[in-house]
């Protein structure tokens, strides 16, 4: 009686112990089915590790360099622990994979976030104009009360209190990458109390940057130009 | 080097890696198709371990744990990749669906790399231990300990896996 393929697969892979490694091993001596199976399962080795070629030295050198490790086996110079070098491992990581640009509306979005919680807080100080409203409806009613000149250029300062709506007209007017700072009054008193809040909710047509203002959070909807 | 229970050093990292490095390397190269797949996949098991600080008991521990990681990364990018591209394919055929028969002759004898797509159409748990096997070298009881299998279940799907492959390559049916 023939061994069947499972087993004639393990003898393949020198899997099957004594006695019946060298058992099997007589069979196929005289049995030209089994001996055919045999040369198959070895075939299909062969052509599976004559698939494909390429460079393993080379890939096996390159990940020893991003993680530091001397593959010659000389001892490096620093004596730091392979733990305390993580994140010199993690910087050298591929940044075709890992970079993220941040698109123009992701900073713009940044800024205006820094904008609104400020501006949030600061007209819920106790004896600012409007103290006696809720934050929300006076951050609006100064929002909607100034806006600035369209033609405003890059090195230009915006003073005084601009408006949500002015710093969108003005980004979105902007075609080339642009360094925002926020700077804040030098007399200005802040203190902390209270959520952060967002004071602004534009209507959807008034902007259009992909970027969107809902409730206490910025929404961004798509990339920047 | 690892008997110690505490997390590798920078002696025990580069035993390992030297240990290590190739078999994992073959491995996630034979699986997830490019040099750079299988470089960023190695590098990230490296990394795992090294942020993990898992105390192994010895060299093998490690070694399996790796080769665990690395065959996962390789299959979750094997399978990215596999969506990528069938959806590509699925647009090639929709572009090519009045052009001549001869273009998908074309088309078919262009297709590389035989043996890897009949290693992909193989169902995960076939495939992972045939890669061990062929490309990794590993015996039936290393291959269980990277799988948290039996021996007996590494060698009846080791056959199942030459069986699906002979039967592929004999163009008798496809295998799912």
């Amino acid at each position: 009686m023939c061994p069947d393929m499972e087993l004639l697969s393990a003898w393949a892979d020198d899997e099957v112990p004594s006695p019946w490694k060298e058992r099997i091993s007589s069979h196929l001596e005289g049995c030209r089915s089994c001996a055919d199976k045999v040369a198959g399962i070895k075939r299909l080795s062969l052509r599976l590790r004559a698939s494909g070629k390429f460079d393993e030295a080379a890939v096996v050198a390159k990940v020893a360099s991003r993680l530091g490790i001397d593959k010659s086996g000389e001892s490096p110079a620093s004596t730091e622990t392979a733990a305390a070098r993580l994140p010199r491992a993690e910087i050298t990581r591929r940044q075709g994979n890992f970079a993220l640009p941040i698109p123009f509306a992701a900073v713009a979005a940044a800024a205006l976030l820094a904008v609104g919680i400020l501006s949030g807080r600061m007209l819920a100080l106790p004896g600012s104009s409007g103290s006696g409203a809720s934050p929300l409806a006076s951050a609006t009613e100064a929002n909607s009360a100034q806006a600035l000149p369209a033609s405003l250029n890059a090195g230009n300062t915006m003073s005084g209190n601009p408006t949500m709506d002015s710093l969108v007209r003005y980004l979105e007017t902007q075609n080339a990458p642009i360094s925002i700072t926020i700077q804040l009054p030098p007399n200005g008193s802040f203190a902390g109390g209270g959520a952060p809040m967002i004071v602004k909710t534009p209507p959807a047509e008034a902007v259009s940057l992909p970027l969107s203002t809902q409730g206490l959070g910025f929404v961004m909807t798509g990339a920047g130009k | 080097m690892f008997s110690s229970g505490s997390p590798p050093g920078e002696k025990e990292l580069r035993e390992l890696y030297e240990a290590t490095a190739s078999l994992l390397v073959r491995i996630a190269w034979r699986i997830a198709g490019t040099e750079e797949a299988a470089e960023d996949i190695v590098h990230e098991a490296f990394i795992r371990l090294i942020e993990k600080k898992i105390p192994f008991p010895s060299l093998d521990d490690a070694k399996f744990w790796l080769i665990r990681v690395v065959k996962n990364g390789a299959l979750n990018h094997a399978k990215r990749k596999g969506r990528e591209v069938r959806a590509y394919e699925k647009w090639w055929q929709g572009e090519r669906v009045a052009s001549d028969p001869a273009d998908r002759d074309l088309l078919r004898s262009e297709t590389e790399g035989e043996m890897r797509a009949f290693l992909e159409r193989l169902p995960e748990k076939l495939r992972s231990v045939i890669v061990l096997k062929e490309y990794g070298e590993m015996s039936y009881r290393e291959i269980g300990k990277v799988l948290g299998i039996s021996e007996g279940n590494v060698k009846v799907r080791a056959f199942r896996a030459r069986e699906a492959l002979l039967e592929m390559m004999e163009g008798k049916k496809d295998v799912s």
